[in-house]
């Protein structure tokens, strides 16, 4: 008996001691096992809103790998500039790369140079096809321009709106990224009652673009509806259509705060999103388990798809987009069920030289 | 020899020789900006006369103008002062941005009014401290602010826009909205009294005649007395100084602290001056000129818009349209 009391003492002791030890090892698997020595540079294109939760994502993940990540970025969208702090990420080795590489067809050597020295890259955002990079994270430009045309005819064919012309605007008239939603956009449009208006520059500063919009919607008074393809044009639009009481609806891109609020508001009537949490996230993701883990470098395209925000729907990415917490909460979860395993989610890289080609793109 | 030859010329009563009324018409200083406007406006009227010729499309285009014509009037004394301000553009983000910031925290309107209008004056204090104290001119100093200014208005708003205040108050329903009489934007009644007070400056003041003897021979101005380095740095903080009347009213009307604000605005402001006939050597300038060329810029771009102009000619055409101005000007000057 005394042995069994003594064996069994021992058992709650020894489980007592245990618990802490094995509640560590628990708390050490979140957050991540300590990989600071290996780090990571995103080079961004620019710096503002959007760029800014793709920096959230890319730190979030680099937290959650226990990797350092360090994110590069100029308000000037500058492409020397950026070019250069990709220069300066490989002289100062950091040991994987992820990159916004705007416009695709400067990037050759830079990104050349890399691949030569052996530096694991992924893209971002932007194609860059001419290049070799192998990974790339983003949405379906071209696409988005096909979703974002045929909410536009649903928007206006439920406002009872069946034909007129429609006012595109393009804030870089260079972005080959803005030129294939403009080309998708006008695809969707084909065959419809519906006159595309040749596409206008609108420029970036605000104030600039509110200018020109201005000008834009005053050379056609009988507009239907403005499409702006770049993430500053609803807040505009929408502050435009309410000075000037205009009918036309407003479309475009991004979930800006601004953006959410002219949809509540009913000045906006439908705004696409590409979840670039996911643009920062997924690329340093993939470079962290390539360099932690030493398995193979993830090839391929990881396909952010397209959403769709309307009045019916705000509600629920308002808070995402405003709060980091709730936005992290919900990509955890979207990853766990859609990127779980990140070469499997992966498309074939050279699916981003067709566009056009039918998209599994689910839409909301 | 003719009597005809013998004959003196006619003399009016002060006697002084007469001119015909072109005559008079070519010795207005802003005559050749004046003139490049006009032509502008007829071939605007000819070409997309249904929409340009309204009074909307003039009350929108007045506007977009403005805020360059608020800051072209400092400008024009920085010029005939024999200097360039190249920071004007990130001046209007920071000190727009702050006052935005003052704002979302709740801080009284007049209050962030305030903060505007101080951090505006104090960086072009600071552009022309550097420059006296450097010894170096302020295009090279304002080189630097213009990347020091913009990059402290990206750390504190974090490269974001600023939103989340009350607009329904006095200050955006009035100052970012138009006067109930004429339906004109409050942003162009502030160009308008600032113009009006930087004409009297410039042209009737004792500050304004030093700032062009500056421009116009510094060693001759040294010797005669003229406080060269005060006076630079007067011209510089004036024009932080308007720079921040022009954010203050550009704030109301834009509603958001955005830190893209201002991203290229120096070469609209300069050319606008240039164009309204300020030397770039410096030694003169027009106040009125320098607003006439502001609206000349927005002419042409709304124009390009009117006529659906394709965005990769645009860009090329404002170029052009400005020489023609610039040479317009040369010209009928010249004549004069």
């Amino acid at each position: 008996m005394n042995r069994l009391r003594t064996l069994l003492a021992s058992a709650v002791v020894g489980t007592l001691l245990a618990g802490p030890v094995i509640g560590t090892m628990a708390q050490d698997a979140t957050p991540a096992a300590d990989h600071s020595d290996i780090e990571i540079a995103y080079v961004l294109h620019g710096l503002n809103a959007f760029t800014e939760r793709i920096k959230t994502g890319a730190e979030d993940a680099g937290r959650d790998y226990g990797v350092t990540v360090e994110v590069f970025g100029d308000a000037s969208f500058d492409t020397p500039t950026h070019q250069a702090f990709f220069d300066a990420a490989m002289q100062r080795g950091f040991d994987g790369i992820a990159v916004i590489p705007l416009p695709g067809d400067q990037w050759i050597t830079p990104i050349q140079q890399a691949t030569d020295a052996g530096i694991p890259l992924v893209g971002a955002n932007i194609t860059a096809l001419e290049t070799a990079l192998t990974a790339w994270v983003g949405q379906d430009e071209y696409n988005s321009g096909v979703i974002l045309g045929g909410q536009m005819i649903d928007q206006l064919e439920k406002a009872g709106v069946t034909e007129g012309k429609v006012a595109v605007g393009i804030c870089s008239a260079a972005a080959t990224a803005l030129q294939d939603r403009d080309h998708g956009l006008r695809k969707a449009f084909e065959g419809s009652n519906y006159e595309v208006l040749p596409t206008q520059e609108v420029l970036i500063p605000v104030p600039d673009n509110y200018g020109r919009w201005e000008n834009v919607m005053a050379a056609n008074p009988d507009a239907v509806a403005a499409v702006g393809l770049c993430s500053i044009d609803i807040p505009n639009l929408a502050q435009l259509k309410e000075r000037t009481g205009g009918a036309w609806l407003v479309g475009g891109y991004d979930l800006d705060p601004p953006t959410l609020q002219a949809i509540k508001d009913g000045w906006a009537a439908v705004t696409v999103g590409q979840q670039e949490y996911l643009q920062g996230y997924l690329p340093v993701r993939a470079l962290a388990e390539h360099l932690i883990n030493g398995t193979p470098m993830v090839e391929g395209w990881l396909e952010g798809p397209t959403e769709v925000v309307t009045i019916d729907n705000v509600d629920a990415y308002v808070s995402r987009q405003t709060d980091n917490q709730v936005q992290y909460d919900y990509y955890q979860e979207y990853m766990d069920e859609n990127f779980a395993d990140l070469q499997a989610s992966a498309r074939p890289y050279d699916d981003l030289a067709h566009p056009g080609m039918p998209r599994a793109t689910p839409t909301p | 020899m003719s009597e005809s030859a013998l004959k003196a010329p006619a003399r009016n009563e002060q006697g002084e020789p007469s001119r015909s009324f072109l005559q008079r018409l070519l010795q207005i200083d802003e005559i050749g900006v004046i003139g490049a406007l006009v032509i502008l406006i007829v071939l605007l009227s000819v070409t997309a006369g249904d929409k340009f010729l309204t009074t909307q499309n003039f009350i929108n285009v007045s506007r977009q103008a403005s805020y360059v014509a608020i800051m072209a009037v400092g400008m024009v004394f920085v010029i005939a002062m024999g200097d360039i301000d190249l920071s004007v553009g990130s001046i209007w983000m920071l000190s727009s941005v702050m006052m935005a910031i003052a704002l979302r925290d709740n801080y009284h309107i007049l209050i962030a009014v305030a903060v505007c209008m101080i951090v505006a004056t104090v960086c072009g204090l600071v552009n022309g401290a550097l420059s006296v104290a450097l010894g170096i001119p302020t295009i090279i100093v304002t080189l630097g602010t213009l990347s020091l200014y913009r990059g402290l208005g990206l750390v504190v708003t974090n490269a974001t826009p600023v939103s989340g205040y009350n607009l329904d108050t006095w200050f955006f329903q009035w100052i970012g909205g138009r006067d109930p009489v004429f339906g004109v934007w409050i942003s162009v009644w502030a160009a308008i009294i600032v113009g009006i007070f930087g004409w009297i400056l410039f042209n009737h003041t004792a500050f304004g005649r030093r700032v062009q003897a500056i421009g116009s021979n510094r060693q001759a101005a040294l010797f005669s007395g003229i406080r060269i380095a005060r006076t630079r740095i007067m011209v510089m903080t004036l024009m932080g100084f308007i720079v921040g009347i022009a954010a203050v009213v550009a704030l109301a009307f834009n509603r958001n602290g955005s830190p893209t604000v201002g991203v290229g605005t120096e070469l609209s402001v300069i050319a606008a001056t240039i164009i309204g006939g300020t030397a770039l050597s410096g030694g003169s300038g027009s106040v009125l000129g320098a607003i006439l060329g502001a609206l000349i810029i927005a002419l042409i771009q709304n124009g390009l818009a009117l006529l659906a102009v394709p965005p990769a000619w645009s860009t090329a055409v404002t170029g052009i349209v400005i020489i023609v101005a610039v040479t317009l000007d040369y010209f009928i000057k010249r004549r004069a």
